[in-house]
């Protein structure tokens, strides 16, 4: 009985051993079609056109006019909106942003899902993005800079999504969908953190970009953002206590951007030599 | 007999951690009859065996081969950057811990034949539990999740019934002989865990409830008269009049909307399914037929097949036992041409898209029995042919589909499709003589 026991966990061991040894390689096989995580992030060229894609995932649909519901590209825009505000009058008085103004909003209406869902496709991908960013061999200042590129990328949603919803919930990592369960963080703990990045984005941005990156965030961009959201921060709405600091903190984050302004400012961000020929190219 | 197995699976699917699974299975088998206690019965019991296995399987069928790995896919023309329009990288979903869906299986049966093949027996019991199915959170995971979500396995689903067989074959004198044999199937499946919102209203959930369920609004009845409307009293999104059929209000809110979905009944997937065949040779002839029958099957039945006028058509017959006011006792609602889905007796708005017709009303009793298929055959006798010089001479006449029992409407029961839109099973008449020289 004993032998024939022994035989048995020979046979297991055995094949368990032909099962171990089988060639790994075998199995590791890659798509060819598509660029896998390790690929992609040993080549900073590469890794350099994620962070495209992250500006290319920025809500689009800044074009003031109305289009029909389902189109995707007005409706993450929050410029379609200007129908609804003094910017632009409703000419279509069916159209579904006219519900702003009459007050018929149902609860149906799918395009305040819309500026959530594509602003926080945006922060998802810039936290990957940073979390991957730093063991990419490549030169330090360049990966810097691209990290605050993302950083800032993060902060501009954020910014966007608190002036839509108040508080959010507030993504730092790029987890698992189980991690994404988290209450809403407060609107002071949104605004902190949008104030943070901006700081840690405008340090490590230049001023201006050279002619083949422009478009690109820069510092002036970081510390615009910075201001625009501590505005709002002091503003009646969200300071009910009318903390005088929250309004000098605003103005002072205002005047930082205005430095880079026409003279007395450095400049860098000027009018146009030919005011007329901005608006009609 | 006793035999057993392990398997060691490795899918390429599957990250290198995640790669290999191991199912084993065993199974038993004890040939009772000939065991020498069984002796005395061994005049009316030829042969008696128990059966029973147990094992685990793996799939790796999950759709693309690489969704443990994060990927990038090419996006031409991504975002302009001082004029020029560049290439970016979007990434995938994807889930590092994706792993086998198992699948474990039990199954008891015997075996048994009695009085010299006279009566044969043979029964099943088995059970099938589907683990770790992949499948989609996507109720689950707050959007501000930030990306496609990743198949995860999280799915679970039971499946268990009894199988019968029973064939009778008997040999009456050297020219008549018939058989006779019966099967039927009972399979119950259950979906144990499927991801779902957290606050899901019990009455909505999927959870414990079988596979493919109607799900929807239930039909309570059809306003009668003007007392009818006045007590029935719920607001629904479209007008409602005399004639129109009523929903069940399960919050008891007052308004007919989403809140009072619920699960309906079971779905086109019949629960029992049988067959009863059987033939008779007599010198030269011979009859043969098979039966078949399914019950515990609904169908919900939709557009041309249920709806009066849909579409521009025209109105099935069962609707002339409709409400009107001189007829209030009616089956069916008030008649409209109004077949669109935006009606209270086609659908209640705000509910899931199921279509037309998302309430029970239109869901019937999809049981039958069907004469599948009869045969009538004569064989001649080899010594007349021999003098014609042909070896093999056979006339017959076969028929399929010929008589249906069913309280189904408009479609047919065999038709998983209940839109009466497609062609129904026909029936088929041959007449042929097979003739060999």
């Amino acid at each position: 009985m004993l032998a024939r026991k022994l035989k048995w966990i020979t046979g297991i061991a055995i094949i368990a051993t032909i099962a171990g040894s089988c060639k790994k390689k075998l199995l590791d096989i890659f798509p060819s079609d598509s660029l896998t995580d390790v690929t992609v992030f040993t080549d900073i060229n590469v890794a350099n056109r994620v962070l495209t894609n992250i500006y290319g995932t920025l809500p689009n649909g800044y074009a003031r006019r109305d289009q029909n519901p389902g189109d995707a590209g007005w409706s993450r825009g929050m410029s379609a909106f200007a129908m609804a505000e003094d910017d632009a009058e409703a000419n279509n008085l069916a159209a579904s942003t006219h519900g702003l103004n009459t007050g018929t909003l149902p609860t149906t209406w799918a395009y305040a899902d819309d500026i959530w869902v594509q602003n926080y496709a945006v922060i998802r991908k810039a936290n990957s993005f940073m979390e991957r960013i730093d063991a990419v061999p490549a030169d330090e200042a360049l990966k810097k800079r691209m990290k605050a590129e993302a950083r800032f990328l993060r902060a501009f949603c954020y910014a966007e999504l608190v002036k839509c919803f108040g508080g959010v919930p507030l993504m730092l990592t790029a987890g698992t969908p189980e991690e994404s369960i988290i209450p809403r963080n407060t609107y002071d703990e949104c605004v902190a953190q949008i104030v943070s990045d901006c700081d840690a984005a405008a340090a490590d941005l230049p001023v201006v970009m050279p002619a083949a990156d422009l478009g690109r965030a820069t510092k002036v961009a970081a510390l615009a953002v910075k201001a625009r959201i501590l505005l709002y921060f002091a503003s009646p709405l969200n300071n009910t206590g009318n903390a005088p600091d929250r309004w000098s903190n605003a103005a002072n984050a205002a005047k930082a951007v205005m430095a880079f302004g026409p003279p007395p400012g450095t400049n860098d961000y000027g009018l146009h030599p030919g005011l007329l020929q901005a608006f009609h190219g | 007999m006793f035999q057993a197995s392990l398997r060691a699976d490795e899918s390429e699917r599957f990250a290198p951690d995640y790669r290999r699974g191991y199912f084993p299975a065993f199974s038993a088998g004890w040939i009772v009859s000939s065991e020498t206690f069984m002796d005395g019965v061994k005049s009316t019991l030829d042969f008696l065996k128990i059966k029973g296995s147990w094992g685990q399987l793996g799939s790796d069928r999950i759709d693309g081969h690489f969704l443990y790995i994060p990927r990038y896919s090419a996006v031409s023309n991504n975002y302009p950057f001082g004029g020029t329009t560049l290439p970016g990288l979007n990434p995938n979903a994807y889930n590092p811990i994706v792993n086998w869906e198992v699948s474990t299986k039990t199954d008891i049966g015997l075996e048994a034949r009695f009085l010299k093949g006279l009566f044969e027996l043979e029964f099943d019991y088995f059970m099938e539990q589907r683990k770790d199915i992949l499948a989609t959170r996507a109720t689950q995971i707050p959007l501000a999740y930030g990306g496609p979500l990743p198949a995860e396995n999280v799915g679970e689903v039971e499946n268990k019934g009894i199988e019968l067989t029973l064939r009778h074959t008997k040999r009456l004198s050297g020219d008549l002989s018939y058989t006779v044999s019966g099967n039927f199937t009972y399979a119950k499946n259950k979906i144990v865990y499927a991801p779902e919102p957290a606050n899901i209203p019990a009455a909505f959930s999927v959870i414990g409830r079988p596979i493919g369920s109607y799900y929807g609004y239930k039909a309570i009845g059809i306003i009668k008269d003007q007392a009818t409307f006045d007590s029935y009293g719920k607001t629904t999104a479209f007008p409602i009049s005399l004639g129109d059929i009523m929903y069940e209000d399960i919050n008891k809110d007052g308004m007919i909307n989403d809140g009072d979905r619920q699960w309906l009944c079971g779905g086109s997937i019949p629960e029992i399914v049988y067959g009863i065949s059987g033939g008779v040779m007599f010198k030269g002839f011979e009859l043969n037929f098979l039966f078949q029958g399914a019950t515990n099957v609904n169908q919900q039945l939709s557009q041309n097949a249920g709806f009066a006028f849909f579409n521009g058509g025209r109105v099935t017959s069962e609707w002339l036992d409709r409400w009107t006011p001189d007829h209030p006792d009616g089956k069916y609602p008030r008649l409209s041409t109004n077949a669109t889905a935006t009606t209270n007796n086609y659908q209640i708005p705000g509910g899931p898209n199921y279509g037309n017709g998302g309430n029970s009303f239109w869901i019937e009793d999809a049981s039958y029995l069907r004469l599948k298929n009869v045969e009538l055959a004569y064989t001649f006798k080899p010594a007349i042919l021999a003098k014609a010089g042909i070896s093999q001479l056979r006339v017959f006449a076969t028929g399929q589909n010929l008589v249906t029992f069913t309280k189904l409407h408009n479609v047919d029961p065999e038709n998983t499709n209940a839109s009466g839109w497609y062609y129904p099973v026909q029936a088929v008449y041959n007449f042929g003589i097979n003739l060999q020289f």
